[in-house]
């Protein structure tokens, strides 16, 4: 039978339109929606969107980076042109897109041979832990998908900024890092952190578990960054971590270390 | 261009694995998907991640996409909406700037009239005209600036009832105006 709806639902409907609601408004809304399953329960957000709409009909243009990476999450997504791998230290900071022609030209080809061949070249010359290198500027897409496939899919997933410890030069540094138990995947992004000579110093990740001593963080995985700009750092935990609380960044010494002396600590993102 | 694409939406496209609409999509609306990020993010890189969400979560919906019950534009804007309020709840945290003095925008068309008047937009810009002046800013307020219900409140002085009641009300008067079914016909299910 057809019946007006309770006014609670629709008031839910019509809250949930412009904030967030409490989990047990949205618990109740779930079960009228269940009741009255014929709402049309999109009729309050479209009125808000269409409002909204009066603002926004001028909007500003995507910056150009962020339609890169929007476009190498359409790859991802879609399952279109496979995208380099990021373990190429020469990897283009040019995402290709499939919009006209999917096949490479000769010349495209010459400049994949010539990537190939820098990076044979690269490991024959013994250049330290060069799957951990990663590439200035543009992060390689299947790392920027990876993250965000990570962040929208994994249920458990925790996000945080890193915040700049006063230790000199990192400031300005931004970005965060996206962690899951589940998966024990997880991934740093910073932008403006400086370059580092390996031979000289390397980043390190620490992870603090809360379900571990916190004087023995996990390491996360020590890393270089060849430019400065914005990269993406896969983490690569050495132990199970079950429940984060904190991850901090340090400078070390060529190859990390077993435990840090937190002298140079220079970031920390704290979680929750 | 194809027949299909002549014929069908963006998203309908996308809908219909036309590949191509993909890349149209993101040049269409990423300025309108980016503003509403950065109006309804703490920060620009909060904006930038919520961008990537939302197109993903735009890719997953097209297949949900009506045009017989919205405008194009007016969907995309309600599934980048949908994700910023639910990184709020999330992240329990507010844009960082808010300043009320700005809020509160004459209720008219900023758009070319000619090009859009047939709108969801143009519609919402009528039926917020017929608001009292109060009740649109209270709506400018939640919609524009993504403040809860509680923070107009505080922010206005009225009282957090009324506050509500403005909400419910304008969206009410949008809705209708929008052509959007009363729901009053909707069903019961039967325990």
């Amino acid at each position: 039978m057809n019946n007006p709806l309770p006014e609670q639902l629709t008031d839910l409907l019509a809250d949930r339109a412009v904030q967030p609601l409490t989990e047990a408004e949205a618990q109740e809304l779930e079960q009228l929606l269940a009741r009255f399953a014929e709402t049309d329960e999109t009729q309050f957000e479209r009125a808000a969107a269409a409002i909204h709409l009066t603002e926004a009909m001028k909007p500003e243009a995507l910056p150009a980076h962020l339609k890169a990476k929007v476009r190498a999450d359409a790859q991802k997504f879609f399952g279109l042109e496979e995208a380099p791998r990021e373990t190429a230290p020469v990897a283009s900071n040019v995402i290709s897109f499939p919009t006209e022609t999917r096949k490479r030209s000769a010349w495209q080809w010459a400049g994949w041979y010539a990537a190939a061949a820098c990076l044979l070249l690269a490991l024959l010359a013994g250049w330290p832990r060069v799957q951990e290198f990663v590439q200035g500027k543009t992060p390689a897409p299947s790392l920027a998908a990876n993250r965000i496939n990570l962040r929208t899919a994994a249920n458990d997933a925790v996000q945080s900024n890193w915040t700049p410890t006063k230790y000199p030069g990192v400031q300005t540094v931004k970005g965060d890092v996206v962690w899951s138990s589940e998966k024990q995947e997880g991934y740093m992004r910073f932008v403006n952190l400086a370059a580092n000579d390996p031979q000289q110093s390397v980043y390190q990740l620490w992870i603090f578990d809360a379900n571990q001593d916190e004087h023995y963080p996990v390491d996360g995985g020590v890393f270089n960054v060849a430019q400065s700009g914005e990269v993406i750092v896969p983490i690569q935990a050495k132990l199970n971590v079950t429940k984060p609380t904190l991850f901090a960044v340090t400078i070390e010494k060529p190859g990390g270390v077993v435990v840090s002396k937190r002298d140079k600590l220079i970031l920390t993102a704290k979680v929750g | 261009m194809t027949e299909l694409s002549k014929q069908l939406s963006i998203l309908e496209r996308i809908a219909a694995n036309d590949r191509t609409a993909v890349q149209e999509c993101i040049e269409k609306y990423g300025g309108l998907v980016w503003s509403l990020a950065r109006k309804l993010s703490p920060s620009d890189t909060e904006a930038e991640d919520a961008v990537q969400e939302i197109f993903i979560d735009l890719w997953k919906s097209a297949n949900r996409f009506d045009a017989a019950q919205a405008n194009e534009i007016t969907f995309v804007a309600m599934i980048a909406r949908r994700r910023l309020i639910d990184r709020l709840r999330q992240a329990q945290r507010r844009p960082a700037s808010i300043s009320l003095d700005d809020d509160v925008h004459k209720i008219e068309p900023q758009y070319n009239a000619n090009v859009e008047a047939k709108t969801d937009a143009a519609a919402a810009v009528r039926a917020m005209q017929q608001l009292r002046p109060e009740q649109q800013r209270v709506l400018q307020l939640a919609i524009y600036q993504g403040l809860t219900h509680q923070e107009i409140s505080g922010a206005t002085g009225i009282p957090l009832g009324t506050v509500k009641t403005y909400v419910r009300r304008g969206l009410q008067q949008v809705r209708t105006a929008l052509g959007i079914r009363l729901i009053g016909a909707a069903k019961e299910v039967s325990s």
